[in-house]
């Protein structure tokens, strides 16, 4: 039984008289603290099949199950209480509050999640234990995504879900928070999923799953995942 | 314009619905305020100017002490601007109205087509024997058309001397009523409510209309006169009152002295007539009277005195006057803020719509669309909102608020054919002043933005940088707070406009209410301030004359009724301050060695900025005033309107008396009525009242019994033919009502809640916007929507609270300075707020805080926390 059980998933749009399936019979799993990147061209359908599986979206049809748990039919507000507790989401920009310092912005996610890690200790652990203070607009976009990642992760959630996370990033910067997410994965045991249209990072993770057209036309396993530090692109 | 830019800017202006419709609304407010209480005042004044001209109305009226001649006709037709003369002729009479004898006057219809009766009902009279009467004569003896009227000459007519009863009208007893008219001199309404007895205490005398037939004789009462060219002028204009006035003086230095001196020759003539007469009746009659004694009777000749008066002088034209320039008043001050606001709001919404465009005027910079272009967008945007808002407050403001007055002042004054009209100078100057104040801040709010090159407008704007607020430097009050309330001050203090803007905006709101009702509770609380706080006595009953005097004083205490009094001398005086204008006044003369205080408590008046912002001490605590003998004290309520104050010296000019100048020792706190105390040394010395001569003609009482056993004592008095008036201040108290003025301030605090909406809506939808990333972030961090509705209302909360307890004495501030406007004579405005009305405006700020806060709730919810994080803003 796997940790994220992705089952024949679809997903409709409405438009005009015809809708679009963004998600078209996808099905894919996942492993209790792994590290899954998703890889495919825009309009594949990875950024949908991410948001169902965040609770951010509803599904047309299929089953979506999180560590057993059912959550193709969640109500809105049940979908906000997943997230709540279940759920670290990363995007390409950082979204922080800027009117909250670094320790700040995770403490916003700390104090709505009563199981959570030490927001201090969490920063530490991103690299950030100097600049707790910092407000974000002080702060580098790695250092921002950093912040990002800290929050994401403070509410010790079941799944951390990466959208592009390294989207705005320079190649060395965006590196190090590859890396970072991989530590994350390895020594907290942490499951990670990781959008990404660079195919190149695809050997840092357990799994790569391929989206095409809102179908998984590939799912392969990686026995042997390289350190993000070994791989170039 | 390209076609794909309009329809863009079409487009972007359906999406904006909101801010359109926030600036349509505001536009419509302030004009509409701007205009209505204009539009209502000027519809109203010029109806009454059309009823005025369609009546022929006197521009000039000309009475004389001793009656006017066909000679003094001829004389006035042929001063210059005089277009027409109509001599007056009318006749003091009694007559039995729900059994009771009151005075009534019968006039002759004038056959110049001057002061036209208005037929209300019935047909005019033509023949003898046929009456016209007015609806408060129907209204009050119940008589209808066809009854019969039965009149008797009242003999008071002693002072003209016997002989000028040569040529007195001579007229029937019994008339028939044919009509029912509006006599053009009265328009006051008598089935309208009780507009107070401060108004109407002195006007129960009926008017009575009859053919020329019905009335013969050969001197007249008053001469009216039409002037050349006036009646195109507006009445109540400036250029009506100076053309009249160039001929009121053309007739008082050239024709009134010689025609005085005429009429004197005349009467002397009479008199010695009457005497040679007497003379040989009493040589006839062999007992004789001395010569001594006739020649006495030659002195008795009166100095002929000629009244020239203007339309000032019929209460109902003047009252209408002052009613409608003190409502206008008010029409002028709110105005102001409307603006301010409406340009406050229009920066707010616009600065917000451009910042959102920011990426997309980046787009067409680089395109090479031309800054013009991208200004014209927004420009055109606020620009029809802004006269779609300006047509639709011409339409509230030129029909719907004058239809509003008209329906109270209707109920005070009847003026057949009010009709609505347009003013466009006014009209489209309110929507100009709108439109350049909306358009100059859409530009204001482009200026930033398109002065950027595109590539810097299609980077993301750099959020703003959040930082310290000095609270955090008190650690033990930032330790002790909760997480979202620190992040909930951050943000205020982040954003330090929208904190001014929404503290501005509500405050304004707020004292907009309170001042509406400030101007209510100040006009309510006057009554009884007047007739409970300063006049101590529960009745002021004057005599009919001096001689009736004892009689009356002996009736009072007969009656058991009196507790305590004290006796004073009251009669009717103008005073005249530096400038020489003008005010009636009551004159109350104070016996040496009476103390009034126990009557009257003589409290100095506040003034100047204590008075404004409400600082002055209470009266209470304020040191009692003595009359002294070296000045006069002056009713603030008479004096405010004069500018008059302690140490300024005025003229009075008590009845039958020399005018004088005398000093004025203080003012003191009245509200009500324009009463003078002066001492019975002062009043003497200055007159040259001989003591012996002085005589006390009045009483004030306070009564034993309730209320309505006062009154009621009070209604019985009056019948006596020994008291001329009896006035119980627990009936003027309870009769003291101010409709017409609650009904303004009913529209003002109905219009100032409807911009506190408009305002909370702009400020909270600009709120939401800027913000929609942080609310989609706390969505997707699993913020419940009701963590995050508490996470913005809590800042607009903070922010209405503030700005409503900041606005509370802002409005009454500026209550005092409005109310400080309102200068109608014989009142004062003393600012008084009723606490429960502070609790009123606040709660009505709140409860549209949380209207809006529902509304926002519901845009919060919309938000889709996927689609908002995925774009750069």
């Amino acid at each position: 039984m796997s940790y994220i059980q992705f089952d024949h998933v679809v997903k409709e749009y409405p438009s005009g008289e015809e809708s679009i399936r963004a998600l078209d019979d996808a099905s894919f799993t996942a492993d209790k603290g792994g590290l899954t990147i998703i890889l495919g061209a825009s309009g594949a359908g990875k950024t949908t099949a991410l948001n169902i599986l965040g609770g951010m979206d509803t599904l047309s049809s299929g089953t979506v199950k999180v560590d057993g748990r059912d959550i193709s039919g969640l109500s809105r507000k049940e979908q906000t209480l997943y997230r709540r507790s279940d759920i670290g989401f990363v995007f390409q920009f950082y979204n922080l509050v800027a009117s909250l310092t670094a320790l700040e912005n995770v403490e916003l996610a700390s104090q709505i999640c009563p199981d959570h890690f030490d927001p201090r200790e969490t920063l530490e652990k991103v690299g950030l234990g100097n600049r707790l203070d910092n407000f974000p607009s002080q702060l580098s976009g790695g250092e921002q995504q950093r912040v990002a990642i800290a929050r994401a992760i403070a509410k010790r959630p079941k799944l951390l879900l990466c959208d592009e996370p390294t989207g705005a990033l320079d190649y060395v910067t965006g590196k190090q928070i590859l890396q970072l997410l991989q530590d994350i994965s390895q020594r907290e045991g942490m499951t990670v999923v990781i959008i990404t249209h660079n195919t190149a990072i695809s050997a840092m993770a357990d799994k790569v799953i391929h989206f095409r057209s809102g179908r998984v036309y590939n799912s392969t396993d990686n026995p042997r995942p390289l350190p993000v530090a070994e791989i170039e692109w | 314009m390209s076609s794909a830019l309009l329809k863009d800017t079409w487009r972007t202006s359906v999406r904006n619905w909101k801010r359109f419709f926030s600036i349509v609304v505001i536009t419509t407010l302030g004009v509409a305020v701007l205009t209505g209480i204009y539009a209502g005042c000027r519809d109203m004044l010029l109806s009454a100017d059309r009823f005025y001209d369609a009546q022929g109305l006197f521009d000039i009226q000309v009475v004389s002490s001793a009656g006017l001649t066909d000679d003094d006709v001829t004389a006035l037709s042929k001063v210059e601007g005089v277009q027409t003369v109509q001599a007056e002729m009318s006749a003091s009479v009694n007559t039995d109205v729900a059994g009771t004898s009151k005075s009534a006057t019968i006039n002759r219809i004038g056959g110049q087509g001057l002061n036209k009766s208005y037929l209300q009902e019935g047909v005019l009279p033509s023949k003898s024997g046929q009456i016209a009467v007015t609806r408060q004569f129907i209204v009050d003896s119940g008589l209808h058309i066809g009854d019969t009227l039965d009149v008797t000459a009242s003999d008071t007519d002693s002072s003209s001397g016997a002989a000028s009863a040569q040529g007195e009208p001579v007229f029937p007893g019994s008339y028939t009523i044919t009509a029912v008219v509006l006599d053009p001199s009265d328009i006051a309404n008598p089935e309208g409510y009780s507009t107070g007895a401060f108004r109407s205490n002195d006007a129960e005398s009926y008017a009575f209309f009859v053919s020329s037939s019905s009335m013969e004789g050969s001197l007249y009462t008053a001469i009216s006169l039409r002037v050349s060219d006036a009646e195109q002028l507006d009445t109540f204009s400036d250029e009506y009152s100076a053309k009249v006035q160039q001929v009121v003086s053309r007739i008082e230095d050239s024709v009134a002295p010689e025609r005085q001196r005429a009429r004197e020759r005349q009467l002397t003539a009479q008199v010695q007539e009457a005497q040679r007469q007497a003379a040989a009746d009493s040589v006839s009659d062999a007992t004789g009277r001395s010569s001594a004694e006739a020649s006495d009777e030659s002195l008795s000749i009166p100095t002929v005195q000629w009244h020239v008066q203007n339309r000032s002088s019929i209460t109902t034209y003047s009252n209408l006057k002052s009613d409608l320039s003190s409502i206008e008043s008010i029409g002028r001050a709110f105005p102001v803020v409307f603006l301010a606001v409406a340009i406050l709001m229009s920066l707010t919404a616009m600065t917000r719509m451009v910042e959102e465009d920011r990426g997309l005027i980046g787009t067409y910079l680089g395109l090479g669309y031309g800054k013009i272009a991208i200004i014209t967008r927004y420009v055109g945007f606020a620009l029809a909102a802004c006269l779609l808002g300006g047509v639709l407050g011409n339409i509230v403001g030129f029909v719907g608020i004058p239809v509003f007055l008209m329906q109270v002042l209707k109920g005070l004054y009847v003026i057949p054919d009010v009709s609505l009209s347009f003013d466009p100078a006014y009209g489209l100057g309110g929507v100009a002043l709108f439109t350049v104040g909306v358009v100059v801040s859409t530009l204001l709010a482009c200026r930033g933005e398109t002065s950027l090159t595109p590539a810097q407008l299609m980077r993301p704007k750099s959020p703003k940088a959040g930082s310290r607020v000095f609270l955090e430097r008190f650690t033990w009050v930032w330790g002790r707070m909760s997480f979202l309330n620190k992040v909930t001050v951050r943000n205020l203090f982040r954003f330090k406009s929208r904190l001014l803007m929404t503290v501005g905006g509500i405050a304004g709101c707020t004292a907009l209410i309170v001042c509406g009702f400030a101007i209510n509770d100040t006009v309510q609380t006057l009554g009884s301030k007047q007739y409970s706080d300063i006049d101590r006595y529960d009745l002021l009953s004057v005599a009919a004359s001096d001689e009736t005097a004892a009689a009356m004083k002996e009736r009072l205490a007969d009656d058991g009724k009196v507790k305590s009094s004290v006796e004073v001398r009251v009669g009717s005086a103008e005073m005249l301050n530096a400038e020489g204008n003008s005010e009636s006044i009551q004159l109350i003369v104070v016996p040496d060695g009476q103390d009034i205080a126990p009557m009257v408590d003589l409290r100095p008046a506040s003034q100047g900025l204590g008075r404004m912002f409400g600082f002055a001490k209470a009266p209470s605590e304020r040191p009692r005033l003595t009359l002294g003998d070296d000045g006069i004290l002056v009713a603030q309520s008479a004096a405010n309107a004069m500018g008059i104050s302690g140490n300024s010296t005025v003229s009075l000019r008590a009845d039958g008396l020399d005018q004088q100048k005398v000093k004025v020792q203080a003012v003191f706190r009245n509200v009500i009525g324009s009463d003078v105390f002066i001492s019975q040394s002062l009043y003497e010395s200055s007159f040259g009242v001989k003591e012996a001569g002085f005589v006390t003609n009045a009483v004030m009482a306070t009564l034993n019994g309730d209320e309505d056993s006062q009154i009621s004592y009070a209604q019985r008095l009056v019948k006596s033919s020994d008291v001329a008036s009896a006035i119980s201040t627990a009936d003027m108290e309870r009769s003291f009502a101010f409709d017409l003025m609650s009904a303004v301030v009913a529209l003002i605090v109905v219009l100032a809640g409807c911009l506190a909406l408009v305002v909370l809506f702009t400020l909270a939808s600009t709120n939401v916007s800027e913000r929609v990333r942080e609310m989609a972030t706390l969505k997707v961090l699993g913020f419940t929507d009701r963590e995050i509705h508490l996470y913005v209302n809590k800042e607009m909360l903070i922010l209405t609270l503030l700005g409503t307890l900041l606005g509370l004495p802002l409005g009454r501030v500026v209550g005092g300075m409005l109310t400080g406007v309102l200068d109608m004579p014989g009142m004062f405005f003393e600012v008084e707020i009723n606490w429960v009305s502070y609790v009123i405006s606040a709660a009505a700020t709140l409860f549209f805080a949380f209207i809006v806060q529902f509304s926002t709730n519901m845009v919060l919810n919309r938000i889709d926390p996927v689609g908002s994080l995925k774009s750069v803003e």
